[in-house]
């Protein structure tokens, strides 16, 4: 095979695979145009690399997110393109600090994008030479303390029509805590009808990505305080019915809960009665019913 | 009344019974409960009361929501002791590990059955 056809089927793997990754992505938000964040690194501006430095990257991007949740793409020039509906300012920092003892301070051939991508968009970036190409409301590098995801007002407006067409149920549980998550999702007995997220910004991310019927959030997250995020919820999205989660049973955290808009507050060690009956008087879940879709639980006595 | 090591009905409200659930959680359970230990015993030797409180914690958190009582419990008398000292928070440790070993027996023994 010739020089030129075996970069032709190089970049043929490439495109299929972030074509695979776009699709994913634009079925699992059920939304015609994936709004994806977009790191672009410059390798090709480096002198020397090592022979395994692509794979030394995709090493450490994957303690950022799953092969589900993004997709690293060497172009022809060796610049690196890492596409992700889920990766954040916070995440692209970390990548890139991960990155440093093998290649250096990378920050000034780094930019991270915010683009609305679809499919020959996508083609574009991936065979393109020089730049990434120039897509109407791109966002430049931006402060790179901003930890909170930038979200578009795509994602943001169709939030609430994307929650009411579905019609499955959907619940989603924010704790830190990986067994206790897990039990909590459990009052759902399909894996499908559940979201689980460990952190405030994922589950923010999280959050507007899939428009969830009802939210359960524990307040004391490890990045972000409970309380926060659900301030920045239902900045976005003021019908949001968020249940609070926390050990913390002192009246002075109900109360504060309460005013910020939280529709209920559950004292830990929760049990599967309250959970089961905030999930039954979401008024999104209750619109499901109506439909015949209501999630599969029984009471359990 | 002294409180019961674990509460199986509170398990069996969220897993229906399921045995292949149960195992999930409880392995889920004892494989952060392990790594909970590990901090709390290297805390242990430490001033520094910050990790110590926020592994005890987390403890607790998990212990009550699988059913855990005594061990529950436990971690609540550890949180009030928080100023007690290396010596104390040894003390302390001990026992949070024997009644953890014996959560651990009993989850063990529901698994095999």
């Amino acid at each position: 095979m010739s020089d030129a056809c075996r970069e032709k089927e190089r970049m043929n793997i490439i495109i299929e695979k972030a074509e695979r990754f776009l699709v994913d992505t634009l079925a699992r938000s059920e939304i015609d145009q994936a709004l994806l964040l977009v790191a672009m690194i410059k390798f090709s501006s480096l002198p020397e690399k090592s022979e395994t430095w692509f794979e030394d990257v995709c090493a450490a991007a994957s303690a950022n997110f799953s092969n589900a949740d993004g997709s690293i793409i060497r172009r022809e020039n060796d610049d690196v393109v890492v596409l992700s509906a889920h990766v954040t300012r916070k995440g692209f920092d970390q990548l890139l600090e991960r990155l440093a003892p093998l290649f250096g301070n990378l920050r000034e051939i780094s930019t991270l994008y915010e683009l609305p991508l679809d499919a020959p968009t996508l083609r574009e970036l991936c065979i393109g030479k020089d730049s990434i190409p120039v897509v109407e409301n791109s966002l430049p590098q931006t402060e790179q303390s901003v930890s909170l995801p930038f979200l578009s007002d795509l994602v943001v407006k169709t939030l609430s029509d994307r929650r009411s067409k579905r019609h499955s149920p959907l619940v989603q549980f924010v704790e830190d805590d990986p067994f206790s998550r897990k039990l909590m999702a459990s009052v759902l007995p399909n894996e499908s009808d559940t979201l689980q997220s460990g952190t405030g910004q994922s589950a923010i991310d999280t959050y507007v990505t899939n428009a969830p019927d009802i939210l359960f959030l524990d307040i004391g997250l490890p990045d972000i305080d409970g309380q926060q995020v659900l301030e920045h919820i239902l900045k976005l999205d003021p019908q949001a019915y968020v249940v609070m989660l926390s050990s913390r049973g002192d009246r002075e955290t109900i109360v504060k809960s309460i005013e910020a808009g939280a529709k209920g507050f559950i004292g830990k060690p929760f049990t599967y009665q309250k959970l089961l009956s905030y999930i039954q008087k979401s008024p999104f879940i209750q619109a499901k019913e109506t439909r015949g879709s209501f999630p599969n639980v029984k009471e359990r006595t | 009344m002294s409180p019961v090591v674990m509460d199986w009905d509170r398990m069996v409200l969220f897993t229906d019974g399921d045995p292949d659930e149960e195992k999930e959680l409880i392995d889920l359970f004892t494989s952060c409960g392990d790594e909970i230990l590990l901090t709390l015993q290297q805390a242990c030797g430490s001033f520094h009361n910050d990790i110590w409180l926020e592994a005890v914690h987390k403890l607790k958190g998990s212990a009550a929501n699988l059913g855990a009582e005594h061990l529950a419990n436990l971690c609540t008398e550890v949180e009030s002791a928080k100023n007690g000292g290396i010596a104390v928070k040894r003390a302390l440790f001990d026992k949070v590990a024997a009644a953890y070993k014996d959560l651990c027996i009993q989850l063990a023994a529901r698994i095999a059955a």
